[in-house]
C-alpha cells in the first residue's frame, strides 16, 4: 500500500452549533432510462443535527436509498441531481450540478446524458476529503461490500491508511514518547474510575495525547483482570521505534500527512516504500483490532487475518460498522443494515449501534422499509412515498399522531402485535410509475381523503413543532410554512 | 377459528441429513444434520406457522412435506384415518421404552407394513402425483417461483394440465376464475410475469396453488419479499380463501408478528429442531424455551412507548454439521446448566481462560497451563508447567466457583476438579449430558428443554 | 445499487407486450449499436443472397446455382472487368462473381446445419445431465470431456477421413465435433435455471421429470444457446472451408464452395491474386458480421439492458 498523498482536508468547516449537520434543500433526482424519465426523487428537503438519528422509511421505490447516495453524491450513472442543495457540515456538495450533466435530446425523443469530465473531477476531489472521513456509509448487504479477496485487517487498514494517517503517527510517536514514570501516573489515576475526559487532560498535561485511544481501549477491556490491564498500559511505553523511523514520522507530521520532499526520491524504491508504508500498516491493524472489539466481534484477532467469505452476515455487519466508525466520522449513513440478518442478529446490531451512538454521538440517517426496526433507534423519522418526503416527526410524535394519509395507512397494514383482528386494513392499489406520476399529490390515487385540490402540488405545512406534513388536508396554502 | 379435530397430516421422527461433498475420496462422510427428529401434526383447517430463523431447517421441513426433497427417516401421513396412526405411534413409543430384541420383532415388522402402506415417504409414481393433488406451495420470492417465458394464463393452468383437469377450454376457463378469486382481473391473463409487481406475482402463485382444489398448502415466507403495505393485502387474500375452501396452510416465516396474526398453532425450530410448539397465543403470552423468549423479545415493535427486556443472544446459529451435543442451544442459552450438553472442548476452553485471566489474583503465580485436552466425553486434563500444591487447587476450585457464579455457563458443567498424584495435572470431570425432548407442559404447550424436566413428569403422571 | 432497486418496476401500466412486442424490442436495441447493426446488415445480406440464389438466380446474375460453368476456352484467370466478369475468372474459366454468390449459398446452408445439429444434441445432453444429475450427469459429461479433449480440426479431419470425404460427410464430423461445446454450455446454464422456484412449483404440480425439461429447462436455456449459435457461425463457416481447402470435397468437384475455390485457385495466387481474394473476403466479412451479431444478440438480450 502506498502512502497516502492527502493533506488534512479542508473542505469541511466548522459549523457553527446551530446549524444543523446536514442539510438537504429541495433535492430532485431523475433517472435517464430507456423507457423514460424517473422522476425518482421529488423536491426533498431534511435536516439531520449533530448527533441525532434520523431515519427515513418507505416501501420499494420511494426513493429512501436513492437519496442517501444522492447525499454522498453516489448516485448512480444513469442518475442525475438535476435540482436541489446538499450542505454537510458546512460544504456545500452540490453547488456545481448545473455543470455537472447536460442533457442531450437525441431524435425520435430519446436522451442522452453527457457528462462534463473536469466539473465531476472538481466534485471528486471535494468529495474524497468527505466521504469516509467525516461521513461514512453501512450498506445493506454485508455479503457483497466487502471485498472477496483482502483480509478483514487490510479493509479495515485501507480506511485508517486513507483517512487517519496523522493520527497513526500520533499514536506512535506518543508510545515513543511516554516513559515508566508518567504512565504510572496515569495508571495509578486509573485506579479509581476515569472519564475519558479526564484521562483526556491527564494525558495532555503529560504531552502524550496519542495515547488516548489505547489507554481507553486497554480500560474499557471486559476479558482481562485490573493487573493485567495496568501491566498492558505500562508496556505501551516499551515499543519503541528506530530513530530513522521517529525521523521520518516526524517530518510526515509536519508535512500533514504527505510525504516530506526529502523522502520523496526515497519513496519510490520499493523496498524502502514497503518499510515506510509497513510502519503505518503495522499500526493501522493494531487500531484495526481495538475497532473489532468495540463492536463486540468475538474472537477479533483471528478476524483479522480472516476473509469475508469466513465470516457470518452478522459478523460482516460488525466489520462494515468498525471501518464506518474508524474516522469518528460526523454522520454515519446507514442503507438497511439489518435487512438481511436474522431477527436475533439484527437485536445484536441494533444494541451496538446505540451503544455507539452513546459513545461516539455521530448523527445517523438510518434507511430502513421497516418501521419497527426505526422505531429502535431513530430519535426522528421521515416517511416517503413516490419520490416524495410526505411527513416528518419525532419518533414518538410520528406513532402517536401521524398526520399524512399515507403514513396512517402504512401503520394500519402493520398487524398489530397482540391483537387478533379479522382482517387488515389496506392501501388500495399500488404505487405509482414514476415516470408518469400522478400530477400534484402522488399519493391521490390511492389516498381515501383525496379531493379536487389533491391535483396541485401540495405545500409543505409544520402542523406542530418539529412536526411536518405534505398534504392539503392540514391548513391553506397561505399558511405554509418554507422549509 | 373453527376447526375441526381431525387430523389433516401428521409427520413422525422426520429426518433430513445432506451428505456434504468433501471432494476428498476416503474421507469420512459428514452430513448437513438439516432436519433431526422433528414431528408435527396439522388440522384440518388450520394454520400452523413455523417459526425460526436462517438455517433452522423450516424451510427444508416445508419442502419435506412435499417431498421435494427425500427424506433420510421419518414417515409422513396424510389423511390417513387415526386408526392406523395412533396404532403406529403406539408402537414407536413401545419400542422407545422397550427396545428392538432382534430384526424380525414382530412390532418392528407392523412399523414397517404401516409405512410401506400410508407413508408418503413410499408412495410409489402414482401414488405420488395424486398426493400432489392435495397439497400444493407458495414460495417466498415471487420473481422466481413463475417461469419468465410463460403467461399467466399458463402458469396457473400447469397443474390443472398435469393432472388432466379436462379439455383446453375447461382448464383456461378456471385458470382465469383462480385469477380472478385471487384479485386479479382478466387483463393480466395474457401478460408475462415480468409485467406484474411482486405483490401481482404472489396472487399468481396463489392462484396456481389453489389449481386442484387442494386441502394443505405449504406458504414458505409468502410475503417477506414485498412491502408492508402489500403485505396487507396478500395476508387479506390468504386469509379470506382459507376460510372459503377452508384450507390448512404451513406458514413459514421469521417475521414473527405476521405468523402470531395469521397463526392458529406454531411451532419454533432452532437447529434442525422443534424446541418449542403450542397455540400461538399461549407460546407469545408464555414463552418457555429460552430461545423462544430471546427470539421473541428480539422483534422490533413499531411502537415507540414499550421499551421491553432485550435478550441479546451472544454466537452464532451453530454449524449443523457438528451441532452442539445434548441441547442444540446451550452454547447460547443464558441459563444452561449442568446437563445441558457441555462438551470437554467448551468447558476446557472456558475453564482455561478463566485461571489465566488475571481476574483471581490468588492465581496469578500458578506455573503456564496448556490447552485443555480432552480424555472422553466427559472429562478433559489440563497440564501445566509445573507443580500445583493443594492449597493452589483449592484456589482453583474457588475461583472456578465464583466464575459460575457470575454466568460463566460451560463451567457449569464442571462436576469436580482434581489433580494427579505429581501435581502435574487437572483432572476436571463433567455431568453427564441429556438431550432434551418435545415434551407436553399443559394444555397443547411442548417444549423441549430441560429447565422444565419436572413439570414434563408431572403431566405425564397426571395423565 | 442500481436505479432498478428503488424504482417501482410496475404500476398502472397501459396493456402491452406479447411475444411480438419482445422481439421487436430486441431489434430496437439490436440496431442502436453501431457495431451490432453492421452485423446484422452483413447477416442480412448474406441471407438474402443464399435465398435468392436458390430461387430466382438470375436475379443475382448466376447462370448455374449448383455448379461453377466452366470456360474451357480460356481457362486461364483473368482480371476482374467490369460489367462482364466483375470479380474476375479463376481457373478453369468460372466467372469468380458467379460461384462465390452460389459458394455463399451452398456454405451457409452447411454450417447452418450442422451448427444446429450440434447445438439440438448438445443441449439436450446438457440439459438432462444438469436437471437429472447423479451417475447420468457424470456419465454424460465425462463422456462429453472426452469429446471436449481433443482438437477440433484433427477430429473433424479424422472423422471425415473414415467416413469419406464428400462434403456431407465433413459436415457429420464437424457436427460430432461441434456438440460438446453446447453440452457443456447448456450444463451450466441448465444448472442454475434448475435453482429457480418454478422447477419446484412444477414438480409440487405434478409435472414429471421429463416434461419439466422440455417444458421449463429448455426453453430457459435457449436464448444463450442462441447466441452462442450465431457467433458460432461464423466460425464454422471458417472451419468449414478450411477443411474443404484441405481437400474434402463434394462428389461434383464443379460444386461452388468457398474452401474449394480457394483451394482451386491457390496455385495462381501470386500471379492473379484475386482468385483467392474474393472467395477469402466472403468468407471474412460473413465471420465478423455473425460475431458482431452475436455480440450484439447477447447484449440485447440481456434483462438488465432492457429497461
Amino acid at each position: 500500500m502506498h502512502l497516502t498523498q492527502e493533506a488534512e482536508p479542508n473542505a469541511v468547516t466548522a459549523t457553527a452549533p446551530t446549524e444543523p449537520l446536514l442539510q438537504v434543500n429541495g433535492l430532485r433526482v431523475s433517472f435517464i432510462t430507456r423507457a423514460g424519465r424517473i422522476q425518482a426523487i421529488n423536491d426533498v428537503s431534511f435536516e439531520v443535527s449533530a448527533g441525532e438519528t434520523f431515519g427515513l422509511v418507505g416501501e420499494t421505490g420511494c426513493g429512501k436509498s436513492q437519496t442517501a447516495l444522492a447525499v454522498m453524491r453516489l448516485t448512480p450513472e444513469a442518475g442525475i441531481i438535476e435540482r436541489g442543495k446538499i450542505q454537510f457540515a458546512g460544504a456545500n456538495l452540490t453547488d456545481n450540478i448545473a455543470h455537472e450533466f447536460k442533457i442531450v435530446q437525441k431524435k425520435h425523443g430519446r436522451v442522452k446524458l453527457k457528462r462534463n469530465k473536469a466539473a465531476l473531477k472538481q466534485l471528486g476531489q471535494k468529495i474524497n476529503q468527505i466521504r469516509g472521513k467525516d461521513m461514512s456509509m453501512i450498506f445493506q448487504e454485508p455479503m457483497t461490500s466487502l471485498n472477496p479477496v483482502y483480509t478483514i485487517g487490510r479493509q479495515v487498514s485501507e480506511v485508517l491508511l486513507r483517512h487517519k494517517v496523522i493520527s497513526l503517527v500520533d499514536r506512535i510517536l506518543a508510545r515513543n514518547a511516554a516513559t515508566k514514570e508518567k504512565l504510572r501516573e496515569i495508571t495509578n489515576a486509573a485506579a479509581r474510575d476515569l472519564s475519558q475526559a479526564e484521562l483526556r487532560e491527564l494525558l495532555q498535561q503529560a504531552g502524550l495525547e496519542g495515547l488516548e485511544d489505547q489507554v481507553w481501549f486497554a480500560l474499557s477491556r471486559k476479558d482481562i483482570g485490573a493487573t493485567q490491564k495496568i501491566r498492558t498500559i505500562n508496556n505501551l511505553s516499551e515499543r519503541k521505534i528506530k530513530p530513522i523511523t521517529f525521523r521520518f514520522l516526524v517530518r510526515l507530521k509536519e508535512s500533514k500527512g504527505q510525504i516530506p520532499g526529502e523522502y520523496r526520491i526515497l519513496n519510490k524504491i520499493p523496498i524502502v516504500r514497503r518499510w515506510l508504508s509497513g510502519v503505518l500498516e503495522k499500526e493501522a491493524l493494531e487500531v484495526s483490532y481495538e475497532l473489532l472489539s468495540v463492536v463486540n466481534m468475538p474472537n477479533a484477532a483471528n478476524v483479522l487475518t480472516s476473509y469475508p467469505h469466513e465470516l457470518s452476515g452478522g459478523m460482516r455487519q460488525r466489520v462494515m460498522i468498525a471501518m464506518a466508525i474508524s474516522t469518528k466520522p460526523k454522520l454515519v449513513i446507514a442503507d438497511e443494515p439489518t435487512s438481511a440478518l436474522d431477527v436475533t442478529v439484527q437485536a445484536q446490531i441494533l444494541e451496538l449501534l446505540r451503544e455507539l451512538k452513546r459513545t461516539f454521538n455521530s448523527a445517523i440517517l438510518f434507511i430502513s422499509h421497516d418501521i419497527g426496526v426505526v422505531s429502535e433507534i431513530c430519535d426522528r423519522v421521515g416517511v416517503m412515498y413516490a419520490g416524495n418526503l410526505v411527513e416528518v416527526a419525532r419518533l414518538d410524535e410520528l406513532f402517536a399522531d401521524a398526520k399524512h394519509p399515507y403514513t396512517q395507512g402504512l401503520f394500519a397494514s402493520i398487524p398489530k402485535y397482540g391483537e387478533k383482528r379479522e382482517l387488515l386494513q389496506t392501501i388500495e392499489g399500488t404505487v405509482p410509475n414514476l415516470i408518469n406520476p400522478p400530477t400534484g399529490c402522488r399519493f391521490r390515487t390511492r389516498c381515501t381523503r383525496a379531493f379536487e385540490k389533491c391535483s396541485q402540488p401540495p405545500p409543505w405545512l409544520e402542523v406542530e413543532q418539529g412536526h411536518g406534513v405534505l398534504c392539503w388536508l392540514y391548513g391553506d396554502s397561505e399558511k405554509h410554512v418554507n422549509q | 377459528m373453527s376447526t375441526s379435530e381431525e387430523i389433516l397430516a401428521q409427520g413422525k421422527r422426520l429426518k433430513v441429513h445432506f451428505p456434504v461433498k468433501t471432494g476428498k475420496i476416503l474421507a469420512e462422510a459428514l452430513y448437513v444434520h438439516a432436519v433431526d427428529n422433528v414431528d408435527f401434526y396439522i388440522r384440518k383447517g388450520e394454520v400452523v406457522g413455523l417459526v425460526g430463523e436462517s438455517g433452522c431447517g423450516k424451510t427444508t421441513l416445508g419442502r419435506l412435506i412435499l417431498r421435494l426433497i427425500e427424506p433420510t427417516g421419518g414417515a409422513l401421513f396424510f389423511e390417513t384415518d387415526s386408526d392406523t396412526v395412533n396404532r403406529y405411534l403406539q408402537l414407536l413409543d413401545d419400542l422407545e421404552l422397550n427396545p428392538l430384541k432382534s430384526n424380525s420383532d414382530p412390532r418392528l415388522q407392523e412399523v414397517r407394513s404401516i409405512e410401506n402402506k400410508h407413508s408418503i415417504f413410499k408412495f410409489g409414481r402414482k401414488e405420488m402425483k395424486n398426493y400432489r393433488r392435495t397439497t400444493h406451495i407458495v414460495f417466498q420470492d415471487p420473481n422466481s417461483s413463475l417461469d419468465p417465458r410463460l403467461l399467466i394464463k399458463d402458469v396457473v393452468a400447469e397443474p390443472l394440465k398435469a393432472h388432466h383437469y379436462g379439455s383446453k377450454a375447461e382448464i383456461y376457463e378456471r385458470a382465469v376464475s383462480l385469477l380472478a378469486a385471487c384479485g386479479l382481473e382478466a387483463q393480466f391473463v395474457n401478460r408475462f410475469p415480468h409485467e406484474l409487481s411482486g405483490g401481482q406475482r404472489q396472487r399468481v402463485a396463489i392462484a396456481r396453488a389453489l389449481a386442484m382444489s387442494p386441502k394443505l398448502i405449504i406458504l414458505d415466507e409468502p410475503t417477506s419479499a414485498l412491502d408492508v403495505s402489500v403485505q396487507a393485502q396478500v395476508l387479506n387474500l390468504l386469509k379470506k380463501l382459507k376460510k372459503e375452501f377452508n384450507l390448512s396452510f404451513l406458514f413459514i416465516s421469521h417475521h414473527l408478528i405476521v405468523v402470531r396474526y395469521m397463526a392458529d398453532r406454531i411451532m419454533v425450530m432452532y437447529a434442525g429442531e422443534v424446541v418449542e410448539a403450542g397455540e400461538t397465543e399461549e407460546v407469545f403470552t408464555d414463552p418457555l424455551h429460552p430461545y423462544t423468549k430471546a427470539l421473541l423479545s428480539a422483534i422490533p415493535i413499531p411502537d415507540a412507548k414499550t421499551k421491553r427486556e432485550k435478550i441479546i443472544l451472544q454466537g452464532e446459529v451453530p454449524n449443523l454439521i457438528s451441532p452442539p451435543r445434548g441441547c442444540r442451544f446451550h452454547p447460547r442459552c443464558p441459563h444452561a446448566f449442568e446437563v445441558c450438553g457441555w462438551s470437554p472442548k467448551e468447558a476446557g476452553e472456558a475453564f482455561t481462560s478463566a485461571i489465566t485471566s488475571g481476574r483471581y489474583p490468588a492465581l496469578n503465580n500458578l506455573p503456564t497451563v496448556e490447552n485443555a485436552v480432552e480424555t472422553d466425553e466427559t472429562s478433559f486434563e489440563v497440564r501445566v508447567n509445573g507443580n500445583i500444591g493443594d492449597d493452589e487447587l483449592v484456589e482453583i476450585r474457588k475461583a472456578i466457583e465464583s466464575e459460575i457464579s457470575e454466568g460463566n455457563r460451560a463451567l457449569k458443567a464442571v462436576k469436580e476438579i482434581n489433580k494427579s498424584n505429581d501435581g502435574s495435572t487437572l483432572i476436571v470431570k463433567l455431568h453427564p449430558f441429556k438431550v432434551p425432548k418435545l415434551a407436553l407442559v399443559k394444555g397443547e404447550h411442548t417444549v423441549s428443554c430441560h429447565l422444565y424436566s419436572e413439570q414434563v413428569t408431572q403431566v405425564a403422571l397426571n395423565k | 445499487m442500481d436505479a432498478k432497486q428503488d424504482t417501482p418496476e410496475k404500476g398502472v401500466r397501459t396493456p402491452v407486450s406479447t411475444r411480438l412486442q419482445e422481439y421487436k424490442l430486441t431489434f430496437k436495441i439490436l440496431v442502436e449499436s453501431p457495431s451490432s447493426a453492421v452485423g446484422l446488415l452483413i447477416v442480412l445480406i448474406y441471407s438474402a443472397i443464399a435465398v435468392i440464389d436458390f430461387t430466382y438466380p438470375s436475379l443475382l446474375g448466376v447462370q448455374d446455382a449448383f455448379s461453377m460453368v466452366p470456360d474451357y476456352s480460356n481457362p486461364v484467370p483473368s482480371a476482374p472487368v467490369w460489367p462482364i466478369h466483375p470479380f474476375g475468372t479463376t481457373f478453369p474459366g468460372v466467372d469468380l462473381y458467379q460461384a462465390v454468390m452460389s459458394a455463399i449459398r451452398v456454405d451457409l446452408w452447411y454450417s447452418l446445419l450442422i451448427v444446429l445439429a450440434g447445438a439440438a444434441i448438445g443441449t439436450v445432453v446438457g440439459v438432462l445431465a444438469a436437471y437429472v444429475g447423479g451417475y447420468l450427469d457424470e456419465a454424460l459429461m465425462r463422456f462429453t470431456d472426452i469429446f471436449l479433449s481433443v482438437p477440433y480440426l484433427p477430429f473433424a479431419i479424422a472423422v471425415a477421413f473414415v467416413l469419406g470425404r464428400a462434403l456431407d460427410d465433413v459436415s457429420i464430423a464437424l457436427a460430432i465435433v461441434w456438440w460438446p461445446l453446447y453440452a457443456r454450455y447448456a450444463y451450466g446454464q441448465a444448472l442454475s435455471v434448475k435453482e429457480n422456484a418454478y422447477i419446484e412449483a412444477a414438480k409440487a404440480s405434478g409435472v414429471g421429470t421429463l416434461g419439466i425439461v422440455f417444458q421449463h429447462v429448455i426453453p430457459n436455456v435457449l436464448t444463450p444457446i442462441f447466441v452462442q449459435i450465431s457467433l458460432d457461425l461464423g466460425t464454422v463457416v471458417q472451419v468449414f472451408a478450411a477443411l474443404t481447402f484441405i481437400g474434402f470435397a463434394s462428389a461434383n468437384p464443379l460444386l461452388p464452395e468457398l474452401g474449394t475455390l480457394i483451394s482451386n485457385g491457390f496455385q495462381y495466387a501470386v500471379a492473379a491474386p484475386w482468385v483467392v481474394f474474393f472467395p477469402g473476403l466472403a468468407i471474412l466479412i460473413f465471420a465478423i458480421g455473425m460475431n458482431l451479431l452475436g455480440d450484439g444478440l447477447r447484449d440485447a438480450l440481456d434483462p438488465r439492458g432492457r429497461t
